[in-house]
């Protein structure tokens, strides 16, 4: 049974292009084409409004928040080309550092694992990916990888923190390596490693045939391999696995959707993958033990009563 | 499994957008869903839309955090724990199968415990959303009971040669109780003018419940003709299995039972009830006949009720695995009527064939919970049932439904606790779940963190707890509660962390000069070992309270430990110095003289260091007037110090002269010189004469001697004791090669000893003349000249050699003496003396009552000579050795 429990009523002016909950789920921050950020309390299905951040000059695509042991911390990215952080302290929000070194609009910011510190990467549609990262001392320092994707970089997302083969043999001690994941304009899903401090490309994932609109590296649940779900404008989305051996990744078709797939995200466990789009349904997708992955549950928007439907497939 | 899976949709009914719809993930079961769609190359202006954008909340599997079935989780969780527990003891050997049927029976007794709790509920309440809600999970609750207790009797109750009959009508009876509408018809007068008297008889007797049926009939006004006793007759004669079950076998029983039903069907024959058309139907079902089953159709109700009615009448020895092959005759009598095959009817059915895969596919897809088909997987993989069906998912399908039963769990606020009980018990999977959970989990408060890290800690996830630390250690950090940060920081052990702490403490300290927190800085035990600059505050601390509750001695000893062992912070060295002059003034001596040495070396360090700072980076701090001034008020506490803790450790020999005793016998004063042990000297008494004058002599191999004399000429004297101590000077062999250093109040302040000439028009020229005679006389030099007392020069000091004095110094004035203190540094040695090794006192091994008494004996003789006279303490020191001069 799925059951709408509540509505928030964001008051944005104009599209709301990402929500994101703080670590616990307690916060959500939205942006928008309004140019702004909104802060909600959602605690115990109550939403207030808390905070509303004002300092982008165009639409804010998208929203991450770092992890709690840094404190509040939001990154934004926007149309303006900017990369704003934002921290609060005593309940007011202000800049922390804004990065400007994109040539064109910044589409995706992500936070890494906060085992590797207070590190984001961002991809902009001028093609290149940037990682950030803070010494601590309040000083930032900034990497790029030039032409990531031709035409543009959409996505960017982060792999978990666990060492390649650590699970496998747990005295293995070797600090995991800084891995992502990004997606553009030129059908492409590409793995990046930093290496002695350098961004490399590690892999270049071929199996679509329009624009990469999301990419998602899933959390770790204990098993040595990776997996990866990406989206495109080709309507599909695909699940990409690496078995934690070698560098061969495997790609398995999880859907055709009727229209583009906008956006992945993996729940905690990483046992669920939520994919919505321009059909106006988000869908959630879970892997059985043979490795199908089939649609448990969906949510449609449009006109139409609450039904509960028993569909074999 | 695909198809195992059911799509449940939810639709939102929402013309905000056309765009698209995009979605976050919250806690568990919680989707934020809200219209919108990621970033187009170019601001699509033709896409804006100005209406409100919503976003909802949406989740899913939540009947559970109902109240009712809440308690409902929690009591099948401990019926779950217990299994575990007891199935892994048994794993060794023994079987389980006893327990196993325990705890199916539990669980069914729960549900029915809920579904009663439920039923009240419903009928209590009057709001018809609250009411309809009840209803609804009674439903659930009566049917998981239903499907669970037929699959207890055919999967996990084997009964002896797989006869189920008695369990299926236990089964039937208690879904389908006619107890009220019995009670009604025995209360009205006449029972079988009771609408539903036949049909509650009908029903009594396909169910079995013979006794009932008996007495309903014998309530019937013609219970006494005969063809009422000829059914009750046959009645009665019911052969029972379960009764026979022992010392009888099956043969028997089916023999028994022919024989009866072949009775039956005679009297049937026989037209014995034919003037009764109620007791002939009740006769055709004791002989079974075919057709009066489907004729009763409408109260039996249920195809499956029908089932078990028909076999008890039939098939009285049917086999469970059997039961299979008479279903699709009563599925035929309900085929044509409005019931449809139901979720509930299928999952019966598949039950009946043994399919046990079929039944968890089936139940997981009708009920909107993972509660039962978790629990019951969980039994029936206990009991081997699902190896023994060579399940394609292999053991795995029993964490699989508790994974996500466990998950379920998670998101809500008083059940996440079971769920991380479920987990533990998912071997393959559960703990990684366990620790993506844990680090999401939100920390609203100190309990829930608290009991986050005992999860944590039980199961040695540290990287978790350390996790939570930190986190709420920020927390206290940011809203300025040193205090509870560093309990959290210290639970992590969290170098960075607990000495960022340390140090705001320290400077709390250092600005407000209180810690806050005492309580938990006291406390710290051995967890102040994480950082050294936790150490240090504790240490510090104990020195507080040490110093607060008068054991100084002690305090010092710690004072000195951490300057010594460089523990503190550079920075906070002048605090620590500042906070040795109160003991520095103490009324007992407390740091001895090489404690002294160190604390002098420590203040000198740090000045050193703040002059190279200040060279260095002109904005970076000086002392300030405050702290000048204390380190001024410091560096005369440890001079003062150092001579009480010279005189008061026998380090020296001291060779003195006392003036004799006053007229009531009271010593006080005289001369006296100190010299250090490490040098040999010795007294010269030779060079005594009769006034207060003591003379020693250092021996020094390869150099001159050094020959030391102490003088005092009180100011009342008429001239005798300058007499005298020209006799003294006189007596010195002055071919020997020595050194001659004579010092002390002469009283003799009209000197102008830049010349030297007595100052012209001053008292007493007489005096003042002899002395400067006597220096000419003796080759001496007086070297003194700056003021000792007041604006005069009374202390002297006359040398024979003066180009040995390197330095000549006055210090400000030591107890009550209204002189200064003469200081003076030579070059007499030729020869180094070798540095002996520094002494350190063990105090806290000391034998304190002797030190103590010897200290007090100490201090009274000091005493009681400074009270008496106006003493100066003359030191010379020597490339770290140390005269002392007194009188």
């Amino acid at each position: 049974m799925v059951s709408v429990i509540n509505s928030i009523d964001t008051a944005h002016e104009d599209m709301i292009h990402d929500a994101q909950l703080d670590y616990y789920g307690t916060k959500l921050a939205t942006c928008s084409s309004d140019k702004t950020i909104k802060i909600f309390d959602v605690k115990d299905g109550q939403q207030t409004l808390i905070n509303e951040l004002q300092g982008h000059d165009g639409p804010v695509w998208q929203l991450a928040w770092a992890h709690p042991m840094f404190g509040n911390l939001i990154a934004s990215c926007s149309y303006d080309r900017k990369v704003i952080i934002w921290k609060e302290t005593n309940g007011t929000w202000g800049k922390l550092y804004e990065y400007t070194n994109h040539d064109s609009s910044v589409n995706s910011v992500i936070f890494a694992p906060q085992e590797f510190g207070l590190v984001l990467a961002c991809g902009s549609s001028d093609g290149s990916i940037s990682i950030i990262s803070s010494s601590g001392d309040g000083s930032w320092t900034a990497k790029k990888i030039n032409n990531a994707h031709s035409i543009g970089c959409n996505a960017v997302s982060f792999a978990p923190y666990v060492s390649p083969g650590a699970l496998l043999d747990p005295y293995n001690k070797q600090t995991p390596l800084k891995r992502i994941v990004s997606g553009g304009c030129d059908n492409l899903v590409k793995i990046w490693r930093e290496e002695e401090g350098e961004w490399k490309e590690e892999k270049k994932l071929e199996g679509h045939s329009d624009w990469v609109r999301d990419v998602a590296w899933a959390p770790s649940i204990g098993l040595p391999r990776s997996t990866i779900a990406s989206c495109s404008q080709d309507f599909r989305v695909i699940i990409w696995t690496n078995d934690g051996t070698g560098n061969d990744w495997s790609h398995k078709i999880l859907h055709k959707f009727n229209d583009v797939v906008w956006h992945l995200s993996w729940s905690i466990t990483g046992n669920i993958l939520a994919c919505s789009g321009g059909d106006n349904k988000v869908s959630l997708w879970k892997e059985t033990l043979e490795g199908q992955w089939v649609c448990i549950s969906d949510v449609n928007k449009g006109q139409g009563q609450v039904t509960d439907k028993s569909i074999s497939s | 499994m695909a198809e195992r899976e059911k799509v449940f949709c939810q639709t939102i009914y929402d013309p905000a957008c056309s765009a698209g719809l995009q979605s976050t993930w919250g806690f568990g079961n919680q989707l934020f869903v809200f219209p919108g769609r990621k970033p187009t190359l170019y601001p699509e202006n033709q896409l804006h839309c100005r209406r409100l954008q919503e976003i909802r909340e949406v989740r899913w599997d939540i009947d559970l955090y109902h109240p009712v079935m809440r308690k409902l989780v929690n009591e099948s969780h401990n019926i779950f724990v217990m299994l575990q527990k007891h199935a892994a003891e048994k794993a060794v050997g023994g079987s389980i199968h006893p327990l196993i049927l325990k705890s199916s029976r539990q669980y069914i007794a729960v549900l029915i415990a809920y579904s009663d709790e439920l039923k009240k509920l419903a009928d209590a309440t009057i709001d018809e959303d609250k009411k309809e809600n009840y209803l609804d999970l009674l439903r659930l609750l009566k049917m998981s009971e239903l499907i669970w207790s037929l699959c207890e009797i055919l999967f996990l109750d084997s009964p002896a040669g797989g006869l189920v009959i008695t369990q299926l009508l236990d089964w039937i009876r208690i879904h389908f109780t006619d107890e009220e509408t019995i009670l009604q018809i025995l209360q009205e007068e006449r029972p079988d003018c009771h609408q539903f008297y036949w049909d509650t008889v009908y029903r009594l007797v396909l169910q079995g419940q013979i006794d009932h049926a008996r007495r309903l009939l014998s309530k019937h006004t013609a219970a006494y003709s005969d063809n009422f006793q000829s059914i009750d007759d046959l009645l009665k004669r019911m052969p029972i299995f379960s009764q026979m079950s022992r010392g009888h076998s099956v043969a028997e029983f089916d023999m028994k039972w022919r024989h009866w039903q072949d009775d039956a069907q005679r009297r049937l024959e026989e037209q014995e009830f034919a003037g009764n058309k109620q007791l002939r139907t009740i006769c055709r079902i004791l002989a079974g006949e075919e057709a009066v089953f489907t004729e009763l159709q409408d109260i039996c109700g249920t195809w499956y009720h029908m089932l078990v009615s028909k076999m008890l009448y039939q098939h009285p020895t049917v086999k469970a695995i059997d039961l299979q092959y008479y279903v699709q005759s009563c599925l035929d009598v309900y085929r044509n009527s409005q019931q449809r095959l139901g979720e509930l009817d299928n999952i019966l059915l598949v039950a009946l064939e043994f399919d046990i895969h079929q039944v968890i596919k089936e139940s997981s897809s009708m009920f909107s919970n993972w509660w039962f088909v978790a629990h019951l997987t969980d039994l029936l993989q206990h009991c081997g049932q699902l190896e023994a069906h060579k399940l394609q998912y292999g053991s795995n399908l029993r964490e699989f439904l508790l994974l996500d039963y466990a998950s379920s769990l998670m998101s809500n606020k008083s059940l996440w606790v079971v769920g991380v009980s479920y987990l533990d018990h998912c071997l393959e999977f559960g703990r990684h779940y366990l620790e993506n959970f844990i680090e999401n989990m939100p920390i609203e408060t100190e309990r829930k963190a608290q009991k986050l890290l005992n999860i944590c800690k039980e199961r040695n996830m540290t990287e978790q707890a350390r996790s939570i630390c930190k986190v709420v250690g920020m927390r206290h950090l940011n809203n300025k509660r040193l205090g509870a940060a560093l309990t959290w920081f210290l639970r992590s052990k969290d170098v960075a962390f607990a000495t960022v702490i340390a140090e705001k403490f320290l400077l709390e300290y250092s600005e407000s000069g209180s810690f806050t927190n005492l309580d938990l800085i006291d406390n710290l035990g051995p967890s102040m070992l994480l950082s050294n600059r936790l150490t240090f505050l504790g240490k510090y601390r104990e020195f507080h309270k040490l110093y607060e509750d008068g054991d100084f001695f002690a305090a010092g000893s710690l004072l000195l430990s951490l300057l010594d062992s460089r523990l503190a912070p550079k920075e906070f060295w002048l605090t620590l110095l500042k906070d040795a002059i109160p003991l520095l003034e103490a009324r007992e001596l407390i740091f001895s003289s090489s404690d002294t040495y160190q604390l002098m070396h420590c203040l000198e360090e740090l000045t050193k260091e703040f002059d190279v700072m200040k060279q260095k980076d002109g904005k970076r701090r000086a002392f300030s007037e405050h702290e000048k001034e204390k380190l001024g008020l410091l560096k005369l506490g440890l001079t003062r110090n150092l001579s009480r803790a010279i005189v008061t450790e026998e380090l020296f020999n001291v060779y003195r002269s006392d003036r004799p005793p006053n007229k009531n016998n009271q010593s006080h004063g005289g001369v006296l010189i100190a010299i250090n042990k490490e040098l040999i000297s010795t007294e010269v008494s030779e060079l005594k004469t009769d006034c207060e004058i003591v003379w020693s002599q250092i021996n020094m191999t390869g150099s001159k001697n050094l020959l030391i004399g102490a003088y005092y000429r009180p100011s009342s004297n008429k001239g005798t004791s300058l007499q005298q101590l020209e006799l003294s000077l006189s007596r010195i062999n002055q071919s020997s090669n020595t050194n001659i250093m004579i010092g002390g109040d002469f009283n003799l302040g009209h000197i102008d000893w830049s010349i030297p000439q007595v100052i012209p028009g001053k008292p007493d020229a007489e005096h003042h003349n002899k002395l400067l005679e006597l220096l000419e006389n003796f080759n001496l030099q007086q070297i003194v000249n700056t003021p000792t007392r007041k604006e005069r020069i009374l202390d002297l000091i006359l040398v024979n050699n003066p180009t040995t004095v390197n330095k000549v110094n006055t210090l400000p004035p030591l107890g009550l003496s209204d002189h200064d203190i003469v200081y003076i540094e030579t070059d007499t040695w030729l020869r180094k003396v070798r540095q002996h090794p520094r002494k350190i006192l063990k105090y806290d091994k000391a034998n304190w009552e002797n030190i103590e008494a010897d200290l007090q004996k100490t201090l009274e003789e000091l005493t009681v000579m400074n009270n008496n006279n106006n003493s100066t303490i003359n030191e010379i020191t020597e490339g770290g050795d140390l005269l002392s001069l007194l009188h």
